[in-house]
């Protein structure tokens, strides 16, 4: 009833009218006699016990009375053996007809004693819901399990876990996965590159995290910088805050189980006879024919060029290096990265090159160090940083919300 | 095994099928213009520079088509065992030599580097990787491989993009590659019917349906024309 704000008056007029719409019929008589009423009486009590009427309505009597409804607490854990369908078979080949818990809520919301039979009464109400409450009301029924999930669908379980978490949220807004393939989904742009092309299509990011150091990726992330210029596609730049850039970082390192942020690069640089060794095996085993030291090669094509060595030491995670080089077709699967060393029996790897006495291990250590180490040769000018993409117009928004 | 079994056995070793095994014969035909070939760019290293080359991806010598995979993909009923010498895949002048050759499921496969600087060998079975492996130089040991599916195994070099090379491999080893006069010759066919596919690196497949009759090579020939798309 909404405030009409009526003056004393104007209620005392619309009083007057509805007077006038007394109705002049007379109510029977009530023949009962006083015996009759205490029996009726005593019968209405037991329909309300019966009934629960005390459930909604405040009953003098009943102020201590049990609830006649079924526990709903932990009504979704019911299979479907504990629940009575009564007469009603849904025995037809359409599954929507089968005895399934979310077939029996469905009818008892719509038709609430369907399921009675001679020995069974139900007492449920017809509260008419529509489909819509009824499909709100079964949700609700079937999460009344009274347990906690799983720990595998709980987030925010560790610190790894809840990093992982909040970097797909940013790699999904952030659409990164359109173009890159990021911890093995995505990448779907891939597919417009053909085989002779493929080393042309964006980086696929599986692992990334394990393979670059935390600072550099941030650093990228900030300010993207060619690492293959000679690429046509590129990374834009994304405008991310610190706080969204470490935590893609750090979903990086997560994902691959690695440290955040800080790590020990642990690669002696070669000296003496140990460097002697391993510029020899660099040469023989041709790296720089692929990759660049610098820029491209003059003549060089760039289908078959590969990344810049020169920022290995400030890119690489050195744990990752190794293990790259003694089967990157298990790193990254169609990589064109060769294998050189056969590792098949571990005890016992094969080496192309007899330097470090054939000693597989020692020849990846060493090329392992001399990559973390290497400086531009002094005849070979310092990699062209001018390359940096254009910003976009404007500032990508954060969408996270 | 029951006893008619046993004897069927018996006789397949006594009369091999190769004494009532006929042939599938014929040519490979190219209709329409063949393209002229262009120079390879092998500037990029100084090795392979040296001499020029021109692409060898489509042969054509008076309407005649070469290196074409012509090999048997239904009707085959045995299994053929693997021969004991290896088929040999070499690279020399930064090209795999030969371009085309057959391998039999369980056939040892080696691949050689006749050229004194780094080739790696990529190879494939449709877009997945087999194995990448890298040779520095002539020095280096030959890769062994023994193949183990069936279809055209694709060789490619990551450092010479030019670099093509191919082996067909089949369980049946029912199988040839067209030589300079486009012609091939499938032995050992055993009376009955089959599909034959053939397979070129540009043009892609044919297919045609082939009833091998006792007593008589069976006489296929497959068309291109140029306008088909397919192929590595």
């Amino acid at each position: 009833m909404p405030d009409l704000r009526l003056s004393d008056a104007e209620a005392a007029n619309v009083t007057a009218y509805l007077m006038t719409l007394k109705s002049d019929q007379k109510y029977p008589e009530q023949k009962t006699s006083p015996g009759e009423r205490q029996k009726l009486a005593a019968q209405g009590k037991e329909l309300i016990a019966k009934y629960g009427c005390f459930g909604c309505h405040n009953i003098k009597g009943f102020e201590n009375a049990q609830k006649i409804g079924t526990e709903l607490t932990e009504h979704g854990r019911k299979g479907v053996e504990l629940l009575d369908f009564g007469d009603v078979q849904y025995f037809t080949e359409d599954p929507r007809h089968h005895q399934t818990y979310a077939n029996w809520v469905w009818e008892k919301l719509h038709v609430p004693r369907v399921f009675a039979y001679e020995r069974v009464e139900t007492r449920m109400p017809q509260f008419d819901f529509t489909d819509e409450e009824s499909l709100a009301l079964l949700t609700f029924l079937k999460g009344q399990t009274g347990e906690t999930p799983p720990p595998e669908y709980r987030t925010g379980m560790n610190e790894v876990q809840a990093a992982v978490y909040k970097g797909e949220r940013l790699v999904f807004w952030n659409g990164c996965r359109n173009c890159h393939v990021v911890e093995k989904r995505g990448g779907k742009i891939r597919d417009q590159f053909n085989d002779e092309n493929q080393s042309f299509a964006p980086p696929i990011l599986t692992a990334e995290g394990w393979k670059v150091q935390p600072h550099w990726l941030f650093g990228f992330l900030k300010g993207p910088t060619p690492l293959r210029p000679w690429l046509t596609v590129r990374m834009p730049t994304f405008h991310f805050t610190d706080a969204d850039a470490t935590d893609i970082v750090h979903y990086f390192a997560a994902a691959s189980n690695k440290s955040f942020p800080y790590l020990t690069a642990e690669a002696p640089q070669p000296e003496g006879e140990r460097l002697r060794q391993t510029e020899a095996l660099f040469k023989e085993l041709q790296c720089v024919n692929c990759h660049v030291v610098g820029q491209l090669r003059p003549n060089q094509d760039p289908a078959s060029a590969a990344p810049n060595f020169l920022l290995a030491k400030e890119r690489l995670r050195p744990d990752w290096i190794p293990v790259w080089l003694k089967n990157p077709q298990a790193l990254m699967d169609g990589t064109r990265m060769p294998s050189f060393w056969d590792f098949s029996d571990e005890a016992h790897p094969v080496s192309p090159s007899k330097l470090f006495d054939g000693d597989s291990k020692a020849q990846i250590e060493a090329l392992r160090d001399y990559l973390m180490h290497l400086e531009s040769p002094k005849s070979v000018p310092p990699p062209k940083t001018a390359a940096t993409p254009r910003p976009p117009r404007r500032p990508a928004k954060s969408k996270r919300g | 095994m029951t006893r008619s079994r046993l004897l069927a056995a018996a006789a397949a070793l006594i009369f091999p099928a190769a004494a009532m095994a006929e042939t599938i014969e014929g040519s490979v035909d190219f209709g329409g213009k063949a393209p002229t070939a262009g120079k390879l760019h092998r500037e990029a290293d100084p090795y392979c520079a040296k001499k020029t080359m021109t692409d060898p991806s489509v042969l054509v010598k008076s309407g005649k088509l070469e290196n074409v995979w012509v090999h048997v993909t239904k009707g085959a009923k045995e299994i053929a065992k693997p021969p004991s010498e290896s088929v040999e895949m070499d690279q020399k002048d930064c090209m795999y030599e030969p371009r085309m050759i057959t391998a039999v499921v369980g056939q040892k496969i080696q691949a050689k580097n006749g050229d004194p600087i780094l080739h790696n060998v990529h190879t494939y079975l449709g877009s997945a990787t087999l194995f990448n492996k890298g040779m520095p130089n002539d020095k280096a040991a030959p890769i062994e491989y023994v193949a183990k599916d069936e279809g055209m195994m694709k060789w490619k070099c990551d450092v010479h993009p030019w670099m093509r090379g191919y082996i067909g491999v089949s369980k049946s080893g029912l199988q040839a590659v067209t030589k300079s006069d486009g012609s091939f010759k499938i032995d050992n066919v055993p009376p009955g019917k089959y599909t034959v596919e053939a397979w070129h690196e540009k043009y892609g497949t044919k297919t045609q349906e082939v009833t091998v009759e006792a007593g008589k090579p069976a006489k296929v020939t497959f068309k291109y024309d140029g306008t088909e798309k397919g192929g590595a």
